[in-house]
């Protein structure tokens, strides 16, 4: 369509000077005003015609040109930073066990795994704990990752060398 | 183009610093400009100085061969000049929507890690959509239209028609209020969708909040740490990237809009230098090849202010 109005307004432009250069051609007063009548009346059917046989393929725009694919984009980004707080959010909560296992004594490498909650953020869900731990160490991690962390015992993995 | 070192030593150090230095650099790239446009301006008036000379001895006409020899002189003495600066136009819209069209992406995606997705895909598609739509609007429409306009004021100079004077007034309207009703509308959306998208976001953020708070407290500690990591981390890449992206368009656009201002003036001075002297129509002719010049500077001004406008509504728009 806008190509289309471009050419409209280009054929009327043009057909204005014509009918401007034809007047100023003329010597005679009298042939002047019938022709400023006859171009007048020529440059109202330049106006016209192409109005009247406007339709609807003419008048469409095609939108899609002008827009980006935003939601699939977004979309995309949107889980692009989910990721990366999801992965934050691993890191973090593998730091805490770390750290209550170091304090009670043992060194161990933790894998957490986490859930989207409803409301649409991660929490840590289970984990797996790969170390050296005796059997009081064990249960007293376990109860740290049940009370502290949300974290039921039977989400919890251990494997102890 | 000015996106030299400087300008991203200058992204780095400051913002203000940073335009200083581009606009230095725009003012002595366009020293000779000034010179040319002068020169320009010197032939102007002796074509028109010429004309009045001979049109005391000129028998009156219908037409009139020193109204019809000078308006045709003085627009071939401009045809260069236009010619160039209407191709520096289009050229420089162009880098500029292609530079926003790569800033919008990045600048997006830091806009969804604060936590306004909502915003952000408001603001990118918006800005994509007005940036697109004004691209082919100028280059299909408005550019052909200009060329157009200086046609009919040099018939209207040479014929003094009132038919041509309508038309080149009606002609002066549509590019001008083409680039207003883009612009406005593009503002209005951006409003509305603020708003709305604005509000959503912070609906959303204000949910996840209040069902944080019902966890645990380590747990919740957790997730808002990390929460806060990212939302800070995208505000400072948001932040870098804004005024960095600002400097970019301003960079595209500061010598060539300087150079058409300057040309757009000289012929100013020059309209009224002739006024003075010359014959109406041939003064009236200077004025509406300057009024060309306007055009340009809107069509350059008004693709950078949508630019800068977007860049500015993702840094201001806060997340979580």
């Amino acid at each position: 369509m806008i190509v289309h109005l471009a050419g409209y307004f280009i054929s009327l432009i043009a057909a204005a000077m014509l009918v401007a250069v034809a007047q100023s051609m003329i010597p005679s007063e009298k042939i002047r005003k019938i022709s400023a009548l006859t171009g007048g009346a020529l440059l109202l059917l330049c106006v016209l015609t192409p109005l009247l046989s406007l339709d609807e393929v003419r008048l469409n725009i095609d939108f899609s040109d002008f827009l980006a694919d935003s939601s699939g984009s977004i979309a995309q980004m949107q889980a692009e930073s989910d990721a990366k707080l999801d992965a934050l959010i691993k890191q973090k909560t593998a730091e805490y066990i770390s750290d209550k296992a170091s304090e009670l004594g043992a060194q161990v490498s933790t894998e957490v795994k986490t859930a989207r909650a409803e409301e649409g953020y991660f929490y840590p869900c289970g984990v797996t704990v790969t170390g050296v731990l005796s059997a009081s160490q064990e249960n007293e991690l376990s109860a740290y990752l049940a009370d502290v962390l949300s974290i039921p015992k039977e989400r919890q993995v251990f494997h102890t060398r | 183009m000015l996106i030299p070192r400087m300008m991203i030593r200058a992204a780095n150090d400051d913002f203000s610093v940073g335009l200083e230095e581009l606009f230095n650099a725009a003012i002595a790239e366009n020293r000779s400009t000034v010179r040319s446009a002068a020169a320009l301006a010197a032939g102007l008036v002796a074509v028109v100085l010429l004309c009045r000379m001979v049109a005391g001895h000129e028998k009156s006409l219908p037409l009139r061969a020193t109204s019809l020899v000078g308006s045709v002189g003085i627009t071939a003495a401009c045809a260069v000049s236009l010619r160039a600066m209407i191709g520096l136009g289009t050229e420089t819209i162009s880098k500029i929507t292609d530079c926003s069209l790569l800033m919008l992406p990045a600048l997006a995606s830091a806009e969804v890690s604060s936590g306004a997705p909502g915003t952000a895909g408001a603001l990118y598609s918006g800005t994509v959509f007005f940036s697109n739509l004004l691209l082919v609007l100028i280059s299909k429409v408005l550019v052909p239209l200009v060329y157009l306009f200086i046609g009919l004021a040099t018939a209207n100079a040479a014929l003094a028609n009132r038919l041509l004077e309508a038309m080149r007034d009606f002609l002066s309207w549509l590019i001008t209020g083409c680039l207003k009703t883009v612009l406005y509308v593009y503002i209005g959306y951006l409003t509305i969708s603020g708003v709305i998208s604005g509000s959503a976001d912070a609906a959303s953020v204000k949910a996840t909040k209040a069902a944080l708070s019902n966890t645990v407290p380590v747990v919740g500690s957790v997730i808002s740490d990390a929460s806060e990591s990212v939302v800070a981390g995208a505000a400072m890449l948001k932040s870098s990237l804004g005024v960095s992206g600002m400097l970019a368009v301003l960079g595209i656009c500061a010598a060539p809009f300087l150079k058409i201002a300057i040309h757009y003036l000289i012929l100013k001075v020059t309209k009224a230098v002739c006024g003075t002297v010359g014959e109406d129509n041939h003064v009236q002719l200077i004025g509406d090849l300057s009024s060309a010049m306007g055009f340009l500077l809107g069509m350059t001004g008004t693709c950078a202010l949508i630019a800068l406008l977007s860049t500015v509504c993702f840094m201001k728009a806060v997340g979580a």
